[in-house]
């Protein structure tokens, strides 16, 4: 963490520099990229998922992750009843807490102190979610949110609230890392082993199986080495994998804040927060981390050879008084010129070969799609039906495979996000459209970045885009977009991408929200009669999950499609800014005399000097994350 | 007048036996007439490792069914009063039942580990065990342990069978055959273990749980003292939730009432030995605070050094293993305040743990009504026989036999005040709970007088209680189902009153 904090600093520190000589160079195309770039290192979020079992002890766990321990509590801790909403938490200079509400006319996002939390949050104060509060988002200037860090909490993986468990298995997928919350007072259930096998192929879909992390939680409680051996095996067991490879953090959240109120150590080291958080970081740097930062690393090296580029050539054009390599050096230019022009136009043929190959993805991902979706229907026949526990419970039922769904679409997401960045990697490459951005060290593809651009300028940015995207969520499509929409723009990197994703959510928790089963009450109707009608009944359902997921490919594809255009509209304008220095700087060294060459040769020098410098500290920090 | 009811049912039954020939009617209803004779079945059903087992050994003060953190029952355990402690094998392959040593209980109850394939074999075969034992609390009824409710997908089968060395599937349908068969249900809720109370009662829906009913269901909130140190009290804390339970829509129509139990603490309580008292005397000499301080750090309290903690860390272990942290606070707290014999920390502790109190709602609940529910399912069953084929003279003294008890009657309406069927004032429903014996079945027990009560006085208030509803008879606001309500507990009355007389 403190590696993180650290890196990121140095990184942030190198941004001013550049962009003053930007600024002095009137390259404003560079200094825009500069600044976004800044901003999404600054606004970068790391998003770590916190799901499992209601009463596991998520909610404890994250206030002792936050040093929080004074009343009123960021998250509720439950007694006898359990958080029923997702709260998300991120820095903010000032506590701000928004309650999303949903309302007989729709929804409204209320502000409200900490002390009203628990009033919206858990059942205790709020039986059944009587106040129908769909998400609570805080902001609040906790050092350890600082860098960027947004810790989700969810219910639970059971069935009463539907929404969110279709939610939490939409996000999951694009979450940095995701902690999953075992207890030691309460061996692991076959229903929670059902949802970790669900959850860690949502985390397969995005990052590395390292991502998930599992914690033991309660283990103030006593001697907790059978219940930590058992629970591995059953982990193990679920996911395939060889117990030793499985890690599991014991902690206790009583003993961090009996520590943290009392500050005696053994408590501190009882609660063992530290190697929690160590694990957690390590998890978050095997990938994210290093896309955040590396991200960040890649466009100031471009924009620091944007920027030194012409004033090397011209160094070298003034060091030849034959005037040789001057002539080279502008007939280069001149055909990348050229060349630029045409790659400018409308017509360029690489958006031709954009529009063929994001076509391409998108009939992946639809394949892809339907072919989850069979599994899940499959799953249906071959498991739900034979299980009580739906078969008396349609509600349940259609609960579950609403969040499958949901899982298949947030899947097909990030799969998108994923290939999108590789794909706009490659075409770089393919098109000679590098300009420059030349790949650092093993860094992987950075993300597409999520902002528009427009013409030579960014449009409207403003360096608080979360919020500003809270407003921007569509408030149409019932409750389940809104929910959807609002964690998508909080979870998602790319606000477009995430809007979509919470609109495709919300029309599939909207095409169930009112679905009763003429079974429901039937009591005790016998198992083969019920199996035979519910397969009739929710075939409706399986046609129109159908239709939502083939129709929310086209809307991602589309979004990435305009990101990735965008990015390269803006890359080209920047080099078009770029061959305009060099072009002048060039066309003034032809006509430098001798003494005139000297001396500004000695400026030039001076001037590349801290541009060079700022190089080196990129190829450090490369190397550092790299490492 | 248990007894005369048993005696008139068991003529009854035998009445209907003599019109068939044997088998299968025939043997059927000496099925039926040989469970008469026989104690109530009274099954714990829950989700695994809710607490049953550990409920079971505080009922039964024993260590009759094997527990622990981490171990699922694996098997049916069916616990029954017996001179001297046996255990008796049933398979399920056809294979007489066979002895063992009781000390092999543990090893034919939880699940099998990894590898032992023999082992394995003879723990699927088994159907139940059958286990004996001269506690006196099994004279009320037999205890049926299973092991849970919860079921597990086909797919993964193969990794559960590591684990429980069968399929989830079958642990379920296990469980739920043995709750068929019972009586009575003791529905164990764990703390913790569900969201809300809607979804702690929707395991009991389906078509496993759908009978019974408030008559023959009650139900235990285990693990309470897991909320300690949270709640300084946890057993208030239990109450708080149990009633929420109870107002949660539709319980008060299959539960009769919720019950917390801190049933480590009260297991812990009816098995302490006299080491382990010592043990918890040394412990109570310690300043409380540094005390609480000690023992909220489990895992170190059970392991490490104190110069300020007597004991070894192994006897803290153990201590800590058999009453949790809450137990041992509780009990060296009850020791400061002045306890100071085994038997007295004995009944303190398991009055405190919530047991005492469960126990009397079982042996009220279950136990004083024990003979009607068996009949009155007996009688339901010898019915659906007559539905397929035509029995008229066979069912003809059974259906006398309804018609002229009338505890059968009241059961039903109990059965009508129990689904909100019945326009009852609390006091009504009162009366009608102590009339129909909820709280014993003297007449001072039906009647709320104390025992001891001398008989005119006795007589006196039956005839009280009987002019009482004999004016509910004629008050128009008691209309249909709630009238013939009215005119059935009026008719206990004057049962009561008549016998009271003579
Ligand atoms: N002994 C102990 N109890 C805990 C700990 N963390 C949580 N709990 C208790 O477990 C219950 C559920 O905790 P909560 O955080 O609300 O669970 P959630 O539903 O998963 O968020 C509460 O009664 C907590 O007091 C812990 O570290 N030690
Ligand atoms: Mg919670």
């Amino acid at each position: 963490m403190r590696d993180f904090d650290a890196v990121r600093e140095q990184i942030l520190t190198l941004f001013p520099d550049l962009r003053a000589a930007a600024a002095r160079r009137g390259a404003t195309a560079t200094g825009v990229r500069l600044e976004a770039a800044r901003d999404r290192v600054v606004d970068g979020r790391l998003t770590v998922v916190v799901c499992g079992e209601f009463k596991r002890g998520k909610s404890s766990l994250l206030n002792a992750l936050l040093d929080e321990w004074r009343a009123p509590q960021l998250f509720p801790e439950a007694g006898e009843i359990a958080t029923n909403t997702v709260t998300t938490v991120s820095y903010g200079p000032a506590e701000e807490i928004t309650a999303l509400v949903e309302t007989d006319a729709g929804t409204e996002t209320v502000p409200i102190g900490r002390a009203e939390i628990a009033g919206y949050v858990t059942e205790g104060a709020n039986p059944r979610n009587g106040r129908r509060a769909r998400l609570i988002t805080v902001e609040t200037p906790n050092p350890k949110l600082a860098s960027g860090l947004t810790l989700v909490d969810t219910p639970g993986v059971g069935g009463v609230y539907q929404d969110h468990t279709a939610a939490t298995m939409a996000f999951l997928p694009s979450a940095d890392a995701v902690v999953f919350v075992a207890d030691a007072t309460q061996p692991l259930l076959e229903s929670e082993l059902r949802f970790l096998r669900r959850a860690a192929r949502a985390v397969a879909a995005g990052d590395s199986l390292e991502a998930l992390q599992f914690v033991l939680t309660k283990t103030d409680t006593g001697d907790f080495t059978a219940i930590l051996a058992n629970t591995r095996d059953k982990i193990a067991a679920a996911l395939d994998r060889p117990a030793d490879q499985v890690v599991i953090t014991p902690v206790s959240a009583h003993a961090k804040r009996d520590y943290l109120e009392g500050g005696d150590e053994e408590d501190l080291e009882l609660s063992n927060f530290g190697e929690f958080e160590a694990r957690l970081w390590t998890a978050l740097a095997r990938w994210r981390i290093r896309r955040l930062l590396g991200g960040a690393l890649l466009e100031l090296e471009s924009s620091a050879r944007a920027l030194l580029v012409p004033i090397t050539e011209e160094i070298e054009a003034l060091a030849d008084d034959t005037k040789q390599r001057v002539a080279d050096l502008t007939a280069q230019a001149e055909q990348r010129q050229h060349r630029l022009t045409e790659l400018r136009q409308d017509s360029a043929s690489w958006r031709r070969d954009l529009a063929a190959q994001t076509g391409d993805l998108g009939r992946s991902l639809t394949a892809t799609g339907q072919r989850r979706l069979d599994e899940v229907w499959h799953v249906f026949i071959t498991e739900y039906l034979r299980d009580d526990a739906y078969l008396f419970h349609p509600d349940r039922l259609v609960g579950q495979l609403t969040a499958d769904a949901a899982q298949v679409i947030g899947e097909l997401n990030e799969q998108a996000a994923r290939a999108a960045a590789q794909l706009l990697g490659d075409f770089t490459d393919r098109h000679g459209l590098d300009l420059g951005s030349a790949r650092l060290g093993r860094l992987p593809a950075p993300d597409v970045p999520p902002l528009r651009f427009s013409g030579d300028l960014y449009q409207e940015y403003r360096s608080d885009p979360v919020k500003r995207r809270l407003r921007d969520v569509s408030l149409g499509g019932g409750i389940g977009s809104t929910v959807g929409g609002f964690l998508g723009t909080l979870l998602v990197p790319i606000p477009g991408v995430g809007t979509v994703l919470g609109a495709a959510l919300g029309g599939l928790l909207g095409g169930t929200a009112g679905y009763r089963s003429s079974r429901q009450d039937e009591g005790r109707a016998e198992r083969q009669g019920r199996r035979q009608s519910l397969q009739q009944e929710l075939r409706p359902v399986e046609a129109e999950q159908r239709r939502h997921v083939a129709g929310a490919v086209p809307d991602l594809v589309r979004e990435f499609s305009r990101a990735m255009t965008a990015e390269l509209d803006s890359r080209l304008a920047r080099e078009q800014e770029t061959l305009r220095d060099r072009l002048s700087r060039l066309a003034a060294a032809r006509e430098a005399t001798e003494e005139k060459a000297r001396l500004r040769t000695a400026e030039l020098t001076a001037e590349q000097a801290p541009l060079i410098a700022v190089r080196e500290r990129i190829a450090e920090l490369t190397s550092v994350i790299d490492g | 007048m248990s007894g005369d009811l048993r005696a008139r049912a068991v003529a009854a039954f035998e009445a209907a036996r003599a019109t068939v020939a044997p088998r299968p009617v025939h043997d059927a209803l000496t099925e039926h007439l040989t469970r008469l004779t026989e104690p109530m079945r009274v099954a714990l059903v829950g989700r695994v490792s809710s607490g049953k087992s550990t409920l079971a050994n505080a009922l039964l003060g024993g260590d009759l069914a094997p527990t622990g953190v981490e171990e699922l029952t694996f098997n049916v355990n069916w616990l029954s009063h017996g001179p001297r402690r046996e255990l008796t094998v049933h398979f399920t392959d056809g294979r007489p039942p066979s002895r063992r040593d009781p000390d092999e209980l543990t090893a034919l109850t939880v699940r099998a580990r990894d590898g032992d394939q023999e082992h394995q074999r003879l723990l699927r075969a088994i159907d139940y065990l059958r286990v004996t034992d001269p506690n006196p609390y099994l004279r009320s009824f037999d205890l049926i342990d299973t092991p849970g409710l919860d079921s597990v997908f086909h797919a993964d089968s193969q990794n559960t069978l590591r684990f429980l060395g069968r399929t989830g599937d079958d642990v379920r349908a296990e469980s739920a055959a043995h709750a068929r068969k019972a009586d009575a249900l003791i529905v164990v809720f764990a703390r913790g273990l569900a969201a809300n109370e809607d979804e702690m009662l929707s395991d009991f829906v389906g078509p496993d749980f759908g009978g019974g009913g408030p008559i023959t269901t009650v139900a235990a909130l285990t693990k309470v003292e897991l909320s300690w140190p949270q709640a300084a009290d946890p057993m208030a804390e239990g109450r708080r939730l149990a009633e929420r339970v109870m107002s949660a829509p539709g319980a008060r129509r299959l539960l009769f009432d919720v019950r917390p139990v801190a049933s480590l603490v009260g297991s812990a309580a009816a098995t302490f030995t006299t080491d382990e008292y010592a043990d918890l005397v040394a412990l109570a000499e310690v300043e409380p605070d540094i005390l609480e301080k000690r023992v909220r750090r489990g895992p170190y309290f059970a392991t490490r050094d104190y110069d300020d903690l007597p004991l070894d860390a192994g006897r803290r272990a153990a201590l800590l293993r058999r009453f949790g942290q809450y137990g041992i606070v509780l009990a060296c707290s009850l020791l400061r305040d002045g306890i100071d014999t085994e038997e007295l920390l004995r009944t303190e502790l398991t009055a405190r743990s919530g047991m005492t109190g469960l126990k009397r709602l079982l042996v009220d609940h279950f136990g004083n009504r024990g003979d009607l529910i068996k009949l009155r399912g007996a009688l339901d069953q010898a019915y659906q026989l007559g539905s397929t084929l035509d029995l008229r003279d066979t069912m003809s003294p059974l259906l006398t036999l309804e018609q002229d008890e009338h505890a059968f009657a009241e059961l039903r309406v109990l059965r009508h005040y129990y689904d909100g069927g019945l326009t009852f004032t609390a006091e009504d429903a009162a009366d009608l709970l102590r009339v129909t014996g909820e709280y014993g079945t003297t007449a001072a027990d039906r009647l709320g007088l104390p025992s001891g009560t001398p008989p005119d006085r006795l007589a006196e208030a039956a005839r009280e209680r009987l002019a009482e509803w004999a004016e509910r008879d004629l008050d128009p606001s008691y209309a249909g189902r709630s009238r013939r309500a009215v005119q059935v507990v009026r008719r206990s009355y004057e049962r009561l009153a008549t016998q009271l007389r003579a």
